[in-house]
């Protein structure tokens, strides 16, 4: 069983914005909503989870990883097992729309065949098979995602952490892209989403956790 | 095995990828290791030359007169084996009239009965012992028996001497200055690479990659440049030679092309800028 645990964790930055004391747990295979104004702190969690930022106290477990013991070399191994989508796509613009998905494959030392067979699947599965070869500038927002989300599944994680994944995208394009979400989740693999969209978390009355000035409020 | 491969195939098409940091990093290269090339041959030259003029320097040993010829060949043997003395060339009387007289057009023959001049060794030694050694040997054929006087331009020599250990420094200076310039053009160059890139690294680091996977492409890439620039910049001052004929110019022009150093001073100075730059960023 993998989960994510936050242990009493205060995490802040330099100008004392930040986390305060959150306690929270995500099982396996929950999708959960994180909600709050802007500025409550839905990505500082998202950080602490990624371990680009540490706690000043309590700690955070990942999987086997806590934050208070894991070696800087084994955070790179961490993050394989988290996908991760964020509002701006984050594709690697200087190579295609395959090369993107490989990617996350390659570094993680597969062989070529088994490389290009999870890659065309996950390309399928997100539906742009077709796209393959074009640069990820080529792209519609509501695709570049659907690649970043591929990208994410590829490695086959424990958990997707998307952070605003519509937030740059009209509604159409949004509902198309928390349908991903959904099957996504359905086959077994955890979801944290952090959204100011209240429509979105009423519709789909998942699990939520209600972030306001750094505090878990519900 | 295949995390190597991948590095190298990424860093080979991280050239193609951002062709414009490829060019600038070429061509600054390419710029100051040409320099630096067309400098080393000046240079060699110059101190070829320095070396050359310091070798015609001869010490004139003026012979007593009246020796016999068997005499002179065991004095000239006696001088050999003095240590430094590469040659000792015999200077008959005959020979320094017949070379007086041609300085002087008059024919003083007729009005000398007897020639006046000694016969002597042309004696060329090798300079590097510094001058106190210079000295000691010049004393060391004054004493031999049969040898009259000893004419030696020390003056010429400590000039010389000063003249040419300055100018290696100067020449020294040069080329650390010029490689100092490179090394900085190729850090500015991968800084500005790296800045433009700082986002699509993060986005790696997000994703799992290791550092060292996500610098290894830069180095290869580096080496990669490197050796392009190095051939190039060889290619560039054989062009330039054969252009402006500069093998009339700089004699030594074969010696001193190292088209292996040249390029791996190219590959090295590369990686290194790369390796340093990179390893304070990522
Ligand atoms: N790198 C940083 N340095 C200093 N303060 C920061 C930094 N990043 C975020 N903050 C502050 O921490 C608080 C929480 O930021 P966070 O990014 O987690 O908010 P958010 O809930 O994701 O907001 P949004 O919905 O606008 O994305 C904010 O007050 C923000 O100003
Ligand atoms: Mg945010």
């Amino acid at each position: 069983m993998k989960n994510i645990r936050f242990n009493n964790v205060t995490a802040k930055y330099s100008n004392g914005e930040g986390i305060e004391i959150a306690n929270f747990d995500i099982k396996q295979g929950e999708f959960v909503f994180l909600s709050g104004p802007s500025g409550a702190g839905k990505t500082t969690i998202l950080k602490l989870i990624l371990m680009t930022l540490f706690p000043n106290r309590g700690s955070v477990e990942v999987g086997n990883f806590n934050s208070q013991t894991i070696h800087t070399k084994e955070i790179p191994l961490l993050r394989r097992q988290l996908g991760c989508v964020f509002q701006d796509f984050r594709l690697l613009d200087d190579r295609n729309v395959y090369e993107n998905i490989a990617f996350v494959l390659r570094i993680t030392g597969h062989r070529e065949k088994y490389i290009k067979r999870r890659t065309f699947k996950m390309l399928a599965e997100v539906g742009l098979s077709h796209k393959r070869n074009q640069m990820p500038s080529q792209l519609s927002g509501g695709e570049q995602q659907r690649i970043a989300i591929a990208r994410a599944m590829a490695n086959d994680p424990f958990i997707v952490l998307a952070d605003e994944p519509t937030g740059n995208l009209d509604p159409e394009t949004s509902s198309g892209i928390l349908d991903l979400f959904k099957v996504i989740n359905e086959r077994g693999t955890a979801v944290l989403m952090a959204t100011h969209n209240r429509n979105l978390i009423d519709t789909f009355s998942y699990r939520t956790l209600q972030l306001q000035h750094g505090r878990i409020i519900g | 095995m295949n995390i190597l491969f991948f590095i190298i195939s990424e860093g080979l098409k991280g050239l193609f990828r951002s062709k414009f940091s490829t060019f600038l990093t070429i061509a600054s290269l390419l710029l100051t290791l040409t320099l630096l090339n067309i400098y080393f041959l000046i240079s060699q030259n110059i101190l070829q030359k320095v070396g050359e003029l310091r070798g015609r320097i001869t010490i004139e040993a003026f012979l007593e007169d009246g020796l016999s010829e068997n005499e002179i060949t065991k004095l000239q043997q006696k001088i050999l084996q003095i240590a430094k003395v590469d040659t000792a060339v015999f200077f008959s009387k005959d020979a320094a009239l017949k070379k007086f007289q041609e300085l002087f057009t008059d024919d003083y023959s007729q009005m000398i009965e007897e020639n006046p001049l000694p016969a002597s060794f042309q004696i060329r030694i090798r300079l590097d012992g510094g001058e106190q050694n210079t000295a000691q040997l010049i004393s060391k054929i004054e004493k031999l028996e049969g040898i009259d006087e000893v004419i030696f331009h020390r003056k010429l020599l400590t000039a010389m001497n000063y003249y040419s250990s300055s100018l290696r420094q100067k020449l020294i200076f040069i080329g650390v200055g010029l490689l100092f310039i490179s090394f900085g053009m190729l850090w500015i160059n991968i800084k500005i690479t790296l800045n433009a890139k700082a986002r699509l690294i993060e986005t790696m680091e997000l994703v799992g990659a290791k550092r060292s996977l996500i610098r290894g492409p830069f180095y290869v890439q580096s080496i990669f440049e490197g050796m392009v620039a190095g051939v190039g910049s060889l290619f560039l001052c054989y062009l330039l030679v054969y252009i402006f004929d500069l093998k009339s110019i700089l004699p030594y022009y074969e010696l001193f092309f190292y088209p292996i150093y040249a390029v791996l001073i190219s590959i090295i100075l590369s990686f290194f800028t790369c390796f340093l730059a990179i390893r304070r960023r990522i």
